[in-house]
């Protein structure tokens, strides 16, 4: 299923909380809604779910104007931020839920309902959990029951919102890579909500990247990083340093940088490290530049020559290796 | 735990204790001994006596009737104004808020007497009330009208509290899952909501039985038609008839006692509720 947005529009009061909204996603595709707190990308989510109204504007699934159709008819997989998984039920009651409340003339056998929540547990990894009410289970395992309740009902596409927020890091990154695995077996169309950067570029087939309300960019985790298309999206990706000198100005990634401890070479500028940390792969060292108030943070690899050598206050020369002119 | 700074004074800690249970004693426990020994000082003959009276009887009746039909009541309208009030978004949702408390400020008496110029023989609905043979006032309705109205919040306020804390999220939930309304209601806000509306009904049904201000000026005080078992108890005790009062008001008192341990226990599902919700 393609999902296509026109022109859309959303007002709350007098706020206009997306802002003429056109975005094209393609059959089987894993796309995120990427930005800042408050830029409109859950109720993009939501609007697409049926769950809001969108002001103006329109959705269409595979080319049907779905704009006013009802939420059920809709056949959407949702996943809650807390995963709203409901208190009173088992697992398994959870996951047949949306078999169970079909119209008598579509809904399974009784036998079949249970026979496909036991597959999905079993999808999920969560066969001997069954039984299990939600309050029982870790972060991760809700999450996974959250999914596999939202599969159940075959639907038509998947949207999560922030679906890694509420677990803990190391969860978060095997659930990740558990995603996007299950997202290229069952190739479902797929929209994510996050404000993680690094989650949005590692799973994602393409990034759709939001701020106050409008859309600044779209593309390929590799084409926005590669090319941003502007200031917002630069500084939203990574953290940004900034150096001028006379005219030129220099803005960079903490990564894009040379060190030398020798002296001057061509194109190098003088600083004095204030701060060295050993982060494991690499080495984070905080420069001062000699003509600049605001320090500069360096990333190089452990394995760079001449590290072991350089101790806090020591002078050292560097030289950003991309410029980004704004 | 006990904080150990309480601990520090054994002496005060005895006197307050000995104050709160004077202060018990003397405001509750007392009177509740007095109706005891009093509605069975001529004994255990008399007390059955007082009850085998048709007029007795018929307030007892009459007092389940009107507490039935206002809790039944009250819990539809309860339950409809919390979901309105928690689920949607509408101008006056504030002021209905508001409105709902009402009864609680207002003193009953007022009650009675709105109603009785409502539905009474000086109003303009009057001629139409009886065109459909349909007395209100000095009858039965106004009786349950009277008790739904001063009832009215303990259901809506019970649940609105909960609801709030709860949010929508297993609601949309169950609406993206392809749910209708009623079985979101029926499998998803129900079991939610179920200890807190059993104790607004716990709470209705107590006020609903003891309700006496404005039951009196509506109710006309026929006996054996619309007097309900508080109102009894008054004829009783007006008639210098003290020992049939209290023995009505011991059956009032077990009933109210009831209630209470089903409102105790009520209160701990509820606790449960609340801390599931906050996780």
């Amino acid at each position: 299923m393609n999902i296509r947005i026109k022109e859309l529009n959303k007002y709350f009061n007098q706020f206009h909380v997306l802002q003429n909204i056109n975005l094209d996603i393609r059959k089987g595709e894993l796309i995120a809604l990427l930005g800042p707190s408050g830029c409109g990308k859950t109720s993009l989510l939501r609007i697409i779910a049926g769950l809001e109204q969108p002001s103006s504007g329109q959705i269409f699934f595979n080319d049907q104007d779905i704009s006013k159709k009802d939420i059920r008819e809709r056949r959407i997989g949702y996943m809650f931020q807390h995963f709203a998984l409901f208190q009173h039920m088992t697992v398994l009651e959870n996951i047949s839920f949306g078999l169970r409340v079909k119209p008598k003339k579509e809904r399974p056998s009784a036998s079949n309902i249970l026979a496909k929540a036991e597959h999905l547990l079993e999808m999920v990894q969560l066969g001997n959990l069954a039984n299990r009410y939600p309050e029982e289970l870790s972060g991760g395992q809700k999450q996974r029951v959250a999914l596999a309740r939202a599969l159940a009902i075959d639907p038509s596409v998947l949207l999560l919102d922030e679906p890694f927020s509420a677990l803990d890091t190391k969860v978060r990154r095997e659930l990740r890579q558990w995603l996007s695995n299950l997202h290229h077996e069952i190739q479902l169309t797929s929209v994510f909500v996050t404000h993680d950067q690094e989650e949005a570029m590692e799973i994602a087939d393409r990034v759709v990247i939001m701020n106050k309300g409008v859309i600044e960019q779209i593309g390929s985790p590799k084409e926005i990083l590669d090319t941003p298309k502007n200031d917002f999206v630069y500084h939203f990706l990574g953290e940004t340093n900034h150096f001028s000198v006379g005219e030129q100005n220099f803005t960079f990634r903490p990564h894009e940088i040379i060190l030398s401890i020798h002296t001057e070479k061509i194109g190098y500028f003088e600083a004095e490290a204030i701060d060295i940390r050993p982060l494991g792969a690499v080495t984070k060292i905080v420069l001062k530049p000699k003509d600049s108030d605001y320090p500069i943070e360096a990333q190089v690899p452990n394995t760079t020559r001449d590290l072991n050598n350089l101790n806090k206050g020591d002078k050292v020369y560097f030289r950003p290796i991309m410029d980004f002119e704004i | 735990m006990t904080p150990v700074i309480y601990k520090q004074s054994n002496l005060k800690r005895s006197v307050l204790l000995m104050m709160t249970w004077i202060v018990f004693g003397v405001i509750f426990l007392a009177p509740l001994s007095v109706i005891l020994i009093e509605g069975l000082s001529k004994g255990l003959g008399f007390f059955w006596h007082t009850f085998a009276n048709p007029v007795a009887l018929s307030a007892l009746k009459l007092t389940l009737f009107a507490t039935l039909l206002s809790v039944i009541l009250n819990v539809i309208f309860g339950v409809m104004a919390a979901w309105c009030i928690t689920k949607y978004d509408f101008v006056g949702k504030n002021l209905l808020t508001t409105l709902i408390d009402l009864p609680f400020s207002i003193s009953p008496i007022i009650v009675g007497l709105i109603y009785t110029l409502l539905y009474g023989s000086q109003s303009i609905l009057y001629p139409f009330l009886m065109e459909y043979n349909l007395q209100v006032i000095y009858a039965v309705p106004g009786i349950v009208l009277a008790t739904i109205f001063v009832t009215f919040p303990f259901v809506a306020r019970s649940l609105i509290s909960l609801m709030q804390e709860q949010g929508n999220t297993e609601e949309e939930a169950a609406r993206l899952l392809g749910a209708n309304g009623w079985q979101i209601f029926w499998h998803v806000t129900f079991p939610n909501i179920r200890w807190a509306l059993l104790h607004g009904v716990v709470m209705c049904t107590a006020r609903a039985m003891g309700e006496f201000g404005a039951v009196s000026i509506i109710s006309g005080h026929i006996e054996g038609l619309t007097n309900t078992l508080p109102l009894q108890i008054e004829i009783l005790y007006n008639e210098y008839n003290a020992t049939a009062a209290f023995s009505i008001s011991i059956i009032l008192l077990i009933m109210a006692m009831i209630i209470l341990f089903i409102r105790q226990w009520c209160e701990r599902r509820i606790t449960n509720a609340h801390s599931e919700a906050g996780q």
